[in-house]
């Protein structure tokens, strides 16, 4: 059956806000239609400004919140400007327009019945982890979950969203140079508790740099537990048609991780 | 007024409008079934079939260069068979031409694979992609001469009766002369053009942007090129020549068809675009509206070259 009603679906969106949150980082909002109001978290919209003169390709970013409106559905995201594509959505103003498409990919999945959450947060990664966080809380009334949340970045002047983060979990910082925290890596903090975590009671989801990622795989392998995590790739067309963002998993299969990501399970991955 | 605008492209093939999509850039039409109306496409051309499943390069396959982009996909795809299977029973649903195009590593594949796809139901013409190396041969494009592009086109016209267009790459020193080659060898229409060889340089890290290091540029980049290339070889050929490269609008179709090309394809414009195709159409039709035009086929090759700027 062909949804011939999805092609009324709005590829477009306007900016309500576009602020420079830390150092190089920012908060976008957007108003969009009533298409991203079941994203869930671990799920990603691809954005492109207008203007004739930005980059081809739109940006994949992870969706932050998702509100429902008077006036449409609200979907945040943070980003950091690290090249062209985010230098262009800096400079983005309040009204004006942008491609939109999604929500995208597979998110996290989420497991009611686990007693302990574990987050491990590497840079941006906070910004789904906080969007599953709050899912996590929404879920069952009156049940709560513990939900743990190691968050490292490069520096204070790098920390994003741990205001928002430890309003549904407790929080642990660290960061690579010292100035905020433990000093030293993130996968340092949750190393010292990773033995009071049961392999039947826990799920543990990351999302950060591959470095950070491949260091979890590392210190979970083989222990049993239930990890996921959300990956990042160069995208093109962010909906499985190109096949630009294929990556290798450890069975020697190639995922797409626009469409069969970006989750996925931690010990499915293959890192450098 | 009522336009018209069907467009023949060789063997037989009428398309009920000039507007394609192009291979590799619409995987096997399902992706983008919910953004656009397959039925109002002229083709769906799918991803590059091989005779085994291919699983491609490793990451990172693709880099967004200025006004384009390169990629290095490494001609994944699930082989011919499981298209067959899995694939081609969704993309019959519509009511648009299905256009497989394949490829291989030696002269035999290319044949075993027309022949699989000649039996088959839905399949309504194959084009042939000769930018890959002849393993049997150095690795040696098929494409990058006269000789091997014609013996790949000879080898799949004898394994089919289905319409064959070649699709020819412009990393040649005369594309127009590869392209009156594949024509003598009896290819029904020829489409250019493939992607462009390219690099890119990560100057922080000091490493090539793609893994595989070299890959192929597309997009608006690359569309003077592109025309240019359609204008030459139109010279050559008594064929249909079907435009690609960089067409994001109706104009830049115009380009191409103004030039002589009896059809194009849409590629990269869908990674920024989903509606790409349709946008294209729309564009045609309302420059037609605009100058009179009734018929498509009344614009083909209309270029005036003696009075140029």
């Amino acid at each position: 059956m062909i949804h011939h009603k999805n092609m009324q679906e709005s590829l477009s969106g306007i900016v309500r806000e576009n602020r420079k949150i830390a150092r190089n980082h920012f908060r976008m909002a957007l108003l969009t239609d009533k298409g991203f109001r079941d994203a869930s978290p671990g799920q990603f919209l691809m954005i492109r400004p207008v203007r004739q003169e930005a980059p081809l390709l739109g940006r994949p970013m992870s969706i932050y919140r998702v509100a429902s409106t008077g006036e449409g559905t609200v979907v945040e995201f943070l980003y950091q400007v690290v090249g062209e594509g985010t230098e262009a959505l800096s400079r983005l103003r309040k009204g004006d327009g942008v491609r939109l498409m999604g929500p995208l990919g597979r998110g996290f999945d989420l497991f009611p019945d686990r007693s302990k959450i574990v987050l491990v947060a590497g840079g941006m990664g906070i910004a789904p982890l906080t969007f599953l966080a709050e899912s996590y809380r929404k879920l069952k009334p009156g049940v709560r979950q513990k939900i743990a949340c190691y968050a490292g970045a490069k520096s204070e002047s790098c920390f994003i969203g741990i205001e928002r983060m430890k309003k549904s979990a407790h929080v642990k910082i660290s960061s690579d140079d010292g100035t905020c925290g433990h000093h030293g890596f993130v996968t340092e903090l949750i190393e010292e508790d990773l033995p009071s975590y049961g392999v039947d009671e826990t799920v543990v989801y990351a999302c950060g740099p591959a470095a950070m990622l491949k260091m979890l795989k590392e210190m979970t392998d083989g222990t049993g537990l239930k990890c996921q995590a959300s990956v990042e790739e160069r995208m093109a067309c962010g909906i499985g048609a190109c096949l630009g963002c294929a990556i290798r998993m450890k069975n020697g299969s190639f995922r797409r991780v626009c469409v069969d990501g970006p989750v996925f399970a931690l010990n499915e991955l293959e890192f450098d | 007024m009522k336009l018209k605008m069907k467009v023949g492209i060789g063997g037989g093939l009428t398309l009920k409008n000039p507007v394609m999509a192009a291979s590799g850039t619409f995987g096997y039409g399902e992706e983008y079934a919910r953004y656009v109306d397959l039925n109002r496409l002229g083709a769906v051309i799918v991803k590059g079939l091989s005779l085994e499943p291919r699983k491609g390069n490793p990451a990172p396959r693709i880099m967004e260069t200025p006004c384009g982009m390169l990629n290095a996909i490494g001609l994944e795809n699930v082989g011919v068979k499981v298209f067959i299977r899995d694939k081609l029973p969704f993309l019959r649903r519509f009511n648009t031409m299905v256009v497989a195009n394949i490829f291989g590593e030696s002269i035999a594949e290319y044949r075993k694979v027309a022949e699989i796809l000649s039996g088959t139901e839905g399949v309504h013409a194959l084009e042939v992609n000769v930018s890959c190396p002849n393993v049997k041969k150095g690795g040696i494009v098929f494409g990058s001469s006269p000789g091997p592009a014609a013996e790949v086109t000879r080898a799949v016209k004898g394994s089919t009766d289905l319409p064959v267009i070649v699709k020819l790459s412009p990393n040649v020193t005369d594309i127009a002369e590869v392209a009156q080659a594949v024509e003598d060898a009896g290819a029904d229409a020829v489409s250019l053009i493939n992607t462009l060889k390219g690099m890119s340089v990560d100057v922080d890290k000091r490493v090539p942007h793609l893994r595989h290091v070299t890959g192929g540029l597309s997009g608006p980049a690359i569309r003077p090129i592109a025309v240019r290339m359609v204008w030459e070889t139109i010279q050559r050929v008594s064929i249909p020549v079907i435009g690609v490269g960089g067409i994001q609008c109706g104009n830049d179709a115009l380009q191409f068809i103004i030039a002589g090309a009896s059809a194009v394809q849409v590629g990269t414009a869908h990674f920024s675009n989903p509606r790409a195709t349709m946008d294209v159409l729309n564009g045609l039709e309302e420059y037609m509206v605009r100058h009179g035009w009734e018929d498509i086929q009344d614009l083909i090759g209309t270029l005036n070259v003696s009075g140029g700027g």
